[in-house]
């Protein structure tokens, strides 16, 4: 029994949960920022209104599992992302408690849309800014974080940033085709195939460029150059279907688009930093805390994971179907 | 301070004699304050005995005491004429 | 001017956790308050109970947003403050806190948009499921957390190898010595300051002479809770005290202000005290004869240690642990008092009436809140140097990260964070002066998980008005 890579197994769980779960909470904020009408502004708050708080939770899980599985990696990584971790932070807070202030403010819910919008946005960011700094590589001496708080800021973290902020704004235009009435279906096209597009140009960029600053990126593209390949066909083929695709396809079908092109970026990405934890210097084993504490954090994991999923499907299915029009409390 | 709790006795005077389940008792006001500051005392004895002043046993004793007469008074003098 | 990057460590990491203990306290209890007054609607059908859910939920959503917010910072803070600390105790509490997330804030969170948002989609009894899901959570969730900081507080369970921290018993690291005690504290803690927040809302609109059957039903049943809930608090509060005194004497010696090894006999009780930590004395000091004695040693001459006592590299800042600990234990008093109060005025019929009292309840509306984050600085400003107990100092624990980064990152949390409690504090008065909202009568309570598959609105105003005319 690996406790490293099975520990390893249920973070890269949590981390794909969070994305795809808060991914597309996100990219309706951030689409919220594009939409100038009020009523439609609160239909689409009020889609993501009754589930964002479990989405949300998933990366708390990331950041705990991060603590109690591979404390040297976390108290690596922390450091070495300190501003966009604090940046990002103070922006979930922002749109985390903007969606009960703008319910109470009728007079300034325009402001706090925009505060919901920039939030999403700063957040979506700094996500892929730190995604990107993993991939760049940080400094690491004798386990501890070794370099500079604005080594982030180069150009790889960048690019990763404006990536991630179309991915997530492809997930909530796919989202809100899914959940939303007639009056923001077009809407939802458009931004789609505004975002899909851009999501996958800047993908593109990304890659490269890594490979290129990137020595063990380079190695890892030379011993899985087939896998890595084809995981970027398909993106390929699912970012030129979802831009393709009309404003009558199946209601769901943007949405698990979107999907699978998470799902692929993600299977990239482990496959390129396995099996190291702070790429390309700790590996899993060498980050791992002790096998007394995996084994507690396992045991948990395999006992409760499933009861949450239930229940929070439960949850999603409660709410199912498009969004009302007026709100939750009519 | 004491104008209040002076208009207070004497609503109280009024209410005391048709209160459910009170008995219609002329009380002075003397008296009544008599009552008052005995209550406090009682309450500050209560608080001392359940910090421990007075030991482990007595203060689970206390608390006890305290908590029953409490849930006691709250049922027996219900605060709506129509209780639950 | 270079800044100490461990104290700016120490300040950032204070500052955000005494703002987020002040959501999760006000949601523990108003989690459980809502639980309690649902409970109380399915079983009376009086719409007075569905008017103080509501008045209240609307509250408790806020509360419960900035609660979630603020204590994801916390959850990464950790490792951006405090790195060594992180990789150190990581091992012990790591896990404790990761079953923390599993086990209470999906839960939370998982119920949470049916408490909040189903009242319309699901009968009342899966909602009040959702409700009690809710309040289990948060519980279940202050379970683990004190669980953690107690074993920071009083570390048990594992062995220390080459700087590395392993577990060698589960049970020992959960079930820490303090815990105990400090979990029954904290709970406690959390119930009352909902029992006085709600009893304060009560009281003000009592005064006001507004609302008088929402205001009645509330005052009744936040002092009948906070009486019954000071006397266990107190009676915990000195087991705690014990405990403490046990495991960290230097905290309990800061606490109460003495400096000599063995101080006088009979010993006063300090209210007021001006110390001079450099001097290891008090320049000044106020107390009350024999109090000292009677209270911190349960005898009338016993004598008390003081901080002199412990090494002074190891000692805590006195002035801080002193009146935080003033703070709680004199609020402490006059919930006690307002309890006893409470019961007089019960027994006389007069708990309604008495102006006095009201306004008592009204200025004691936060005094919860207050005394819980005085309680936690007693925890933490007496724990110090230590951040594990005898295991870690905090000056050793901070991240390798400039002071620059600190401050500014500093400087912007207390920036946003002041705008959440503006607007929170904005929004719930303006609640309160709008004040409870006639509730719409619901229909017979015939909610059952049937109900939940139809997937069409229930009782909205329209289909009672509809029902009621067919």
């Amino acid at each position: 029994m690996d406790l490293p890579l099975l520990s390893a197994f249920f973070l890269a769980f949590t981390l794909t949960l969070y994305v795809i779960l808060d991914g597309f909470d996100l990219g309706v904020g951030i689409l919220l920022l594009f939409q100038p009408t009020k009523t439609s502004r609160d239909h689409m708050v009020d889609s993501i209104t009754p589930t964002w708080d479990g989405n949300e939770t998933w990366i708390i899980m990331a950041g705990v599992t991060l603590l109690a599985a591979f404390p040297i990696a976390y108290s690596i990584l922390l450091p070495a992302f300190y501003l966009p971790v604090i940046l990002m932070l103070l922006a979930l807070g922002f749109r985390g408690v903007s969606f009960e202030f703008r319910v109470q403010s009728k007079e300034h819910r325009r402001e706090w849309d925009v505060a919901f919008g920039v939030g999403s946005l700063v957040a979506a960011l700094m996500q892929g800014l730190i995604l990107g700094g993993l991939m760049q590589g940080v400094t690491v001496q004798n386990r501890n974080f070794a370099g500079s708080v604005l080594d982030i800021f180069r150009p790889l973290p960048i690019i990763s940033g404006i990536t991630l902020l179309f991915g997530y704004a492809v997930l909530g235009a796919g989202w809100l085709k899914l959940k939303s009435n007639e009056s923001l279906q077009h809407f939802a096209s458009r931004s789609r195939q505004a975002s899909a597009p851009a999501f996958a140009v800047f993908f593109g960029i990304a890659c490269i460029y890594a490979v290129r600053i990137q020595p063990g990126i380079r190695s890892q593209w030379a011993s899985h150059g087939t896998a890595l390949a084809c995981l970027v066909g398909l993106f390929a083929i699912a970012a030129g279907t979802l831009t393709a695709l009309s404003g009558k396809s199946r209601p769901a079908l943007p949405f698990l688009l979107g999907l699978l092109l998470f799902v692929v970026g993600i299977s990239g990405i482990a496959l390129i930093v396995f099996p190291e934890i702070v790429p390309f210097s700790v590996s899993l084993w060498d980050a791992s805390s002790s096998s007394t504490s995996q084994r507690l954090v396992m045991i948990g994991a395999a006992c409760v994971t499933p009861v949450v999923l239930a229940y929070s499907a439960f949850a999603y299915w409660i709410f199912r179907g498009k969004t009302p029009e007026n709100g939750w409390e009519a | 301070m004491t104008s209040s709790s002076m208009q207070a006795n004497s609503d109280s005077q009024s209410k005391w004699s048709s209160k459910v389940g009170g008995k219609p008792m002329k009380i002075s006001n003397g008296m009544r304050r008599v009552y008052g500051v005995t209550a406090a005392l009682i309450g500050v004895l209560f608080f001392f005995i359940i910090v421990g002043v007075f030991g482990l046993s007595l203060a689970i004793a206390g608390l006890a005491v305290f908590v029953l007469g409490a849930v006691v008074v709250c049922r027996a003098f219900p605060t709506e004429r129509a209780e639950l | 001017m270079k800044l100490d990057p461990s104290i700016l460590a120490r300040i950032q990491f204070a500052f955000t956790v005494s703002f987020h203990i002040i959501f999760p306290t006000m949601s523990i209890g108003l989690a459980s308050f809502l639980a309690v007054i649902e409970a109380l609607w399915l079983k009376t059908k009086n719409p007075v109970y569905l008017q103080i859910y509501r008045f209240w939920l609307n509250i408790f959503a806020m509360g419960f947003g900035i609660g979630v917010v603020t204590g994801i910072v916390l959850s990464f803070e950790f490792g951006l403050g405090f790195a060594r600390f992180s990789q150190m105790a990581g091992p012990a509490i790591g896990p404790l806190i990761a079953l923390e997330v599993l086990t209470a804030f999906f839960l939370e969170a998982g119920f949470l948009g049916i408490m909040l948002f189903g009242l319309h989609r699901v009968g009342p009894k899966l909602h009040f499921f959702a409700t009690c899901m809710v309040a289990v959570g948060t519980l279940i969730s202050a379970s683990w957390i004190l669980s953690a900081n107690s074993w920071m507080q009083t570390p048990a369970g594992v062995a220390i190898h080459d700087g590395q921290l392993t577990v060698v018993n589960w049970l020992h690291v959960l079930m820490n010595p303090s815990w105990p005690y400090r979990l029954p504290h904290m709970l406690a803690a959390a119930y009352l300051t909902a029992s006085f927040m709600v009893a304060g809302v009560g009281a003000w609109y009592l005064l006001q002479g507004k609302h008088r059957d929402f205001a009645r039903r509330t005052v009744a049943l936040g002092t009948a809770f906070a009486t019954v809930l000071i006397a266990g608090q107190v009676f915990i509060g000195d087991l705690v005290y014990g405990t403490m005194l046990k495991y960290q004497p230097s905290k309990m010696q800061a606490a109460e202000g003495f400096w000599e090894k063995q101080s006088q006999s009979p010993a006063p009780y300090y209210w007021f005290i001006v110390p001079d930590q450099k001097g290891q004395r008090n320049r000044f000091v106020l107390g009350t004869p024999y109090l000292g004695s009677i209270w911190l040693t349960h005898s009338l001459n016993g004598r008390v240690e003081g901080l002199t006592n412990t090494p002074r590299e190891l000692q805590p800042r006195m002035a801080l642990v002193f009146y935080a600990f003033r703070i709680m234990y004199c609020l402490a008093m006059l919930m006690f008092a307002l309890g006893v109060a409470s019961l007089w005025l019960r027994f006389r019929g007069t708990l309604f009436n008495s102006r006095w009292f009201l306004w008592m309840l009204v200025f004691m509306t936060p005094s919860g809140i207050i005394a819980t984050l005085a309680g936690w600085y007693v925890a933490e400003t007496g724990r110090q140097p230590w951040v594990i107990y005898g295991i870690l100092r905090t000056v050793d624990a901070v991240s390798p990260v400039p002071s620059q980064a600190l401050l500014s990152t500093l400087i912007a949390f207390v920036c946003v964070y002041a705008v959440f409690i503006t607007a929170f504090l904005i929004f719930t008065f303006r609640i309160i002066r709008r004040g409870p909202v006639e509730a719409p009568v619901y229909a017979e309570a015939s909610g059952s998980i049937k109900n939940a598959f139809r997937p069409h609105v229930l009782d909205s105003p329209k289909r009672l008005a509809d029902s009621q005319f067919s």
